[in-house]
């Protein structure tokens, strides 16, 4: 355990670095001003969005084909920072959008895309909560996973092919402070995502264990 | 027996990979606003074109790096032109962003916090519980 | 015992249900009734205007298929569960990708014969007119039941050992269906002149990989969904 405090240091620090950065030191941008600077958060908050929705597909094929208790916890606790990340996207996005489009939200490919795309990982984290225990809703919500991922490939390709309003590849074309700024907003938040993957993983792992003494405890008689 | 059962999991992938980039589909309303092809095309055109058009309007930093957003024509002035309101909007925005983003990180890692607490605890408890009965069935 | 070849066993469950439902109606009269109810009150509270009623259209044809649907697909297993023979059915000597295909076929024609029905009333009720596009309108709605089942069936399979399995399917269901919603409800657009773009046959497409996609990838895990 001793190493995790460092890491939670760490975090911290680097999270104030990022926000000097993002509100002292990268430069305005022309045309939109103050509220671009939401894109350092939003960005990279998409990526660990897809990120956590990937690992929670790759725990729940392990679970489907080795049966494995670690593989389950790791889907659910990719899931879960996944849609932590998912929401920040939802909420970020449209303030930015109310100042670039006009509107709140528009009907286009990507942020249709997302929304589905975090409305399944709900549904199955909703599963894992109230679904009841069990071997079979544990099933369940690693077949959910594993059908809703494809959306991943929508929501990548939707703006190119689709030609939605939402910006597509700033990054390549970004000015090099900027790139900098964004590439180290990027660490900064992957630091962030496996800190909170790492706590919600333990978090699973302990009540799982719990769950297994409470019920040798019942069959030998001490409950 | 694998491969029966992971190919077509690679395939289903592929397809869908597939079919996102063929899927030409018509032009969502997104075209109706001005939107189309050739904007979406050329950003880094625009993108070399814009710091040109709007060289001293700009009170503040200079005109780095104009995002390139499909949106930017370089015919677009009015934008340009640092109106105090419009401003005072836009930060307005940038803070309730970023408040809001903090709101939701801080809950969430607060929730896990408290929940993780309270679960150590329940173990340990049940540990102990278990090693005392183990201890009293090894005694008795 | 002989084992079942795997088009033997689809066979056998489909022509298992076609007699049990055509005998007791049980699923096919709810659904029914139920998409009539909806068409009833899409139609109140959409009509207006020759335009708006075009507009609304798509919208509520598609949705009475999704919650026709989601009743469909609820009741997949329901008469082996009132008759406790599900387990039979999975330890069957059989291929169990079969069983589940026999499933989707069964729920997808189910949808398809209540939509058939559905859709010419909707049309009537708010005085839209789809004779022009007939065919197209009915590949849509095909691919579209199709689509829906192919994602319902194996997740109302799982959703037995879920608890509140019957809110629990519908939530776990619509997020998933949506792409196919969405492609109906454009598509039927476009060929009634509602939306964006002359051209039906991305959409259609759309749905058809779908429908390949998801159908594959059920067949082919099934084993691995429900091995015990």
């Amino acid at each position: 355990m001793k190493p995790f405090p460092i890491f939670v240091g760490i975090a911290a620090v680097a999270l104030v670095v990022a926000h000097y950065l993002i509100f002292v030191t990268v430069p305005m941008e022309v045309r939109m001003g103050p509220v671009q600077r939401i894109f350092y958060f939003h960005v990279p908050s998409a990526m660990m969005c897809y990120l956590g929705f990937i690992l929670c597909f790759l725990g729940s094929l392990g679970y489907l084909f080795k049966r494995k208790t670690k593989m389950d916890l790791f889907a659910l606790a990719g899931a879960e920072v996944g849609l932590l990340f998912g929401l920040v996207v939802l909420v970020s996005g449209p303030i930015w959008a109310r100042i670039e489009w006009g509107t709140w939200w528009k009907w286009e490919p990507r942020l249709t895309s997302m929304l589905l795309l975090v409305l399944i990982f709900m549904a199955y984290w909703v599963l894992r909560t109230y679904g009841g225990r069990g071997e079979g809703v544990r099933r369940f919500a690693a077949v959910l996973a594993i059908f809703g991922t494809p959306n991943i490939l929508f929501v990548r390709n939707a703006v190119k092919k689709w030609r939605g309003d939402h910006p597509d590849d700033v990054v390549t074309t970004l000015d090099p402070d900027m790139k900098m700024t964004f590439y180290v907003c990027m660490l900064i938040m992957l630091l962030l995502f496996s800190l909170l993957m790492i706590t919600r993983y333990r978090m699973h792992r302990d009540a799982r264990t719990a769950q297994a003494i409470r019920r040798r405890l019942g069959r030998l008689g001490g409950l | 027996m694998k491969a029966r059962l992971l190919i077509p999991l690679l395939g289903m992938f592929a397809f869908g990979g597939a079919m996102a980039a063929d899927a030409g589909a018509p032009a969502t309303p997104g075209a109706a606003t001005g939107l189309n092809a050739p904007a979406a095309d050329a950003p880094p055109v625009e993108k070399k074109a814009a710091p040109a058009a709007q060289p001293v309007q700009v009170p503040k930093a200079a005109p780095k790096g104009a995002m390139a957003a499909p949106a930017d024509k370089p015919d677009a002035a009015p934008q340009f032109v640092r109106d105090p309101a419009l401003e005072e909007m836009r930060y307005q925005h940038l803070w309730v962003a970023y408040g809001a983003i903090w709101l939701i990180i801080f809950f969430f890692v607060f929730r896990t916090w408290r929940q993780g607490e309270r679960t150590a605890g329940e173990l340990e408890d049940l540990k102990q519980r278990l090693a005392d009965l183990e201890a009293s069935d090894d005694r008795g | 015992m002989r084992r079942l070849g795997f088009w033997n066993a689809v066979y056998t469950v489909l022509s298992k249900d076609f007699r049990t439902e055509l005998r007791s109606k049980q699923t096919l009269v709810t659904m029914l009734f139920f998409g009539f109810v909806l068409v009833f009150v899409f139609a109140f509270g959409f009509v207006s205007d020759a335009t708006a009623n075009r507009r609304a259209y798509p919208g509520a044809l598609w949705g009475a298929l999704l919650f026709t649907g989601s009743l469909c697909v609820g009741r997949t297993f329901a008469r082996e569960a009132e008759a406790d023979a599900f387990s039979a059915l999975m330890l069957a000597p059989v291929d169990r990708s079969a069983v589940l295909l026999a499933k989707m076929l069964f729920n997808a024609l189910l949808i398809i014969l209540v939509m058939a029905l559905v859709a010419p009333v909707l049309a009537m009720m708010l005085r839209v007119d789809i004779v022009a596009h007939g065919g197209m309108i009915a590949t849509l709605i095909m691919l579209g039941s199709a689509g829906f089942s192919v994602i319902g069936t194996p997740m109302a399979v799982l959703a037995v050992n879920a608890r509140f399995a019957e809110v629990l399917l519908p939530m776990v269901v619509f997020p998933m269906v949506t792409p196919v919603i969405i492609a109906g409800v454009k598509g039927t657009g476009v060929l009634l002149g509602t939306t964006i773009g002359d051209d039906v046959s991305p959409w259609i497409q759309f749905l058809g990989a779908y429908v390949l996609c998801f159908g594959l990838a059920g067949v082919f895990l099934f084993d691995r969904m429900v091995t015990e």
